[in-house]
């Protein structure tokens, strides 16, 4: 049986079966490349690149079924280790990964030209292929212990067996019993190009089963975690609109009491002009004047309501530019009101320019108001009732400072302002402000509440700015 | 305050004098809407009517008005206006004058109203308010304003009377007859008849029962 064996043609169908796995295995997982996916495939075509050489020994120079074909052979082996420690997220450094393969090349070119002895050179080769050999195995056994794909024991299997081959050849080799040469006729030498074949057949399967398995892995971790995001994004959406409407609630006495201004205009007017006209002899200028008075007041009533409106559409966000002192007007027209009434007074900035960010101008509204509202809480106390909103805007981004003469924070506070919950107030749920960050993160921005000189604290939200360009 | 808002350009004439003598309505509140309507009614109504859009501008006008009678006045002040509500103007007021107040409010707050009566508001009125309802309780304050403006009449023409002038006139006023009270003050009949005679000349009374009428209404204290 032995006579009719050719370890060349064996070693020749191992390398063609190797280019074509890899290959079929490199375009089956197209969809899902990664740096290990590249290195398994690759390392394929080496070995196979490597097992070519070793066939054309004799026909070819020397130095290529020698060394460049050990070389091969190594840069194979140190890829799928590095593959599957990749996917193990293990990887070996590259300064490692150069020292073992400068180390490799110094010593098999050193037995190989110095030393000249064909059995030390066959020998350490063998050694260093079934320690890395054996460590491909070991990375497969790891795979199926930590990550459960049970397809890695293929791996497993094959380069076991691939070892212990490798194992047999230096003992043969060293008692002499076979030639120490790969393309040796002896038994142990029929194993090899064997093991070859099945370490390709059954190792490539093996690393496509695993890839597979990881490769719907992720599609399932990926879709869990969209559908967790949605629901979140839905979640903190209603929260931010039942905060909305509690801020609305809070205002809703002032906003009652500017609505009542309007009627109370129209309610006179009407009836004077009703007197008017009751004594006969009505100047109709005045009542035209009076008439002009009611539809402005009902206009003024009607921008009230549009306002309270606005602000509390439904959940669902939409990106648009937004004017920030157009947003910062509307903000302050809503806590007008509540401001007359607590006697503080606002100080807005002066609009220069149009600034833009890009977001959902309800919700950002809904910060601002939160940020003005704690403004206007921390001065109720203070006999200086002033709030000073100040823009300051660069290139990237534009900074919204809204500075109190309240009493600022103690440390206590400091440490504890944002958390969910956490609230100064008698009367508040603690999540405005959480909600109020939430919402400026979600914009890319940042929302942050700190002491200012000489008193009272200070917000400071900052948001990525959009430049329009007009046309 | 718009231009066509100013206050009236015919203060001095005759017109704005005849419209004082009905009744001078003050109105305060930061609401311009708000003012420009009550003014409308009242002018309309024939009062003088004059607006201030806070307490502080009315008072910084007040100490350059001449202090002689024009007629009733009152103040329409809303209770809750920045830089200094109705309740305090209340209290400057009460300093430096003694104008009947009417308080108004957009809310219709328990608290806001006993206080704003305990500050000693005329009446609290609460927004919107009807007009008949207003000109009923500005007519209301405008009286209160013209028999305080009476009393105070009265009161100084009281004490140009010399002490033995109005001890007798007290005591016609009380009813006595002449030769009662020449006994009890132990003076004759006929300088009992020239005092009953200065204190009426004095007080502008041509009747004993007008004279009644001022001494209780100035309520002199019986010694």
């Amino acid at each position: 049986m032995i006579q009719f064996f050719d370890p060349r043609m064996s070693f020749l169908f191992t390398s063609v079966l190797g280019i074509i796995l890899s290959i079929t295995i490199w375009i089956i997982l197209s969809n899902r490349h990664t740096l290990a996916v590249h290195l398994w495939c690759g390392a394929g075509l080496f070995s196979s690149t490597a097992t070519l050489l070793l066939t054309l020994r004799g026909t070819v120079p020397d130095v290529l079924s020698f060394s460049v074909a050990n070389m091969l052979l190594l840069i194979s082996f140190l890829s799928r280790i590095q593959s599957l420690r990749l996917d193990l997220q293990t990887p070996i450094s590259f300064k490692y990964l150069a020292i073992i393969f400068i180390a490799f090349f110094v010593a098999y070119q050193y037995l190989y030209l110095v030393v000249q002895n064909n059995l030390f050179r066959f020998i350490f080769a063998m050694v260093c292929f079934a320690l890395f050999s054996s460590q491909i195995a070991w990375c497969g056994w790891l795979i199926w212990r930590r990550q459960g794909f049970r397809n890695s024991l293929w791996i497993t299997g094959v380069y076991t067996l691939i070892t212990l081959i490798y194992l047999i050849r230096i003992f043969t080799a060293m008692t002499g019993y076979s030639e120490a040469n790969i393309l040796g006729k002896s038994f142990d030498a029929i194993a090899f190009p064997i093991a070859s074949i099945l370490s390709a057949v059954f190792g490539n399967i093996g690393y496509l089963g695993v890839a597979l398995d990881r490769s719907l892995q992720i599609t399932r971790i990926a879709a869990a975690t969209e559908a967790r995001q949605i629901e979140n994004q839905r979640l903190s959406g209603q929260i931010a609109h039942l905060d909305r409407q509690r801020s609305l609630c809070l205002l809703s006495t002032s906003l009652g009491h500017e609505l009542n201004q309007p009627l109370t205009a129209i309610l006179t007017h009407a009836q004077t002009v009703r007197r008017r006209l009751q004594r006969g002899d009505a100047d109709m200028n005045a009542v035209f004047a009076d008439l002009d008075r009611i539809a402005h007041n009902t206009q003024r009533a009607s921008d009230i309501i549009a306002r309270i409106r606005g602000f509390i559409r439904p959940v669902a966000t939409h990106q648009a530019p937004v004017d920030v002192h157009q947003l910062i007007n509307e903000v302050a027209d809503l806590v007008a009101a509540a401001a007359r009434t607590q006697q503080v007074r606002l100080h807005l900035p002066v609009c220069t320019q149009l600034v833009y960010v890009s977001g959902d101008a309800v919700q950002l509204s809904q910060v601002v108001l939160n940020i003005l509202q704690n403004a206007m809480d921390a001065v109720t106390h203070s006999t200086q009732r002033d709030i000073f909103i100040k823009l300051i805007e660069n290139d990237t981004e534009i900074s919204l400072r809204i500075q109190d003469t309240g009493i600022g924070l103690t440390p206590e506070v400091f440490n504890q302002v944002g958390q969910p919950f956490f609230t100064t107030k008698a009367t508040g749920l603690g999540m405005g402000f959480a909600i109020a960050q939430t919402i400026t993160e979600q914009h890319g921005g940042q929302l942050t509440l700190t002491n200012a000189m000489p008193q009272g604290a200070l917000a400071e939200l900052t948001l990525p700015r959009l430049i329009i360009h007009s046309h | 305050m718009t231009p066509e808002f100013a206050n009236p350009p015919y203060k001095s004439d005759r017109a704005w004098m005849k419209r004082c003598a009905q009744g001078h309505v003050v109105i305060i509140d930061d609401d311009l809407d708000i003012l420009m309507a009550f003014k409308a009614l009242l002018d309309l109504e024939g009062y003088a009517c004059e607006t201030f859009s806070s307490a502080l501008d009315y008072l910084e006008v007040l100490p350059s008005r001449p202090s002689i009678w024009i007629g009733p006045q009152c103040v329409l002040c809303d209770i809750k206006m920045p830089l200094m509500d109705g309740l305090e103007l209340q209290r400057q007021l009460a300093l430096q004058d003694d104008v009947p107040l009417l308080l108004m409010s957009g809310s219709s707050g328990a608290e806001e109203a006993v206080t704003a009566f305990r500050a000693g508001a005329l009446d609290f009125l609460i927004k919107p308010i009807d007009a008949d309802v207003l000109l009923t309780a500005i007519n209301q304050a405008l009286a209160v304003s013209a028999t305080h403006h009476q009393t105070q009449v009265l009161t100084t023409r009281l004490e140009t009377l010399t002490a033995r002038e109005l001890e007798v006139a007290r005591r016609v006023a009380a009813g006595q007859r002449n030769n009662d009270i020449a006994l009890e003050l132990n003076i004759a009949l006929r300088t009992v008849k020239l005092y009953r005679h200065r204190a009426m000349e004095k007080l502008e009374v041509t009747s004993v029962a007008e004279l009644v009428r001022i001494i209780d209404a100035c309520q002199i204290k019986t010694h």
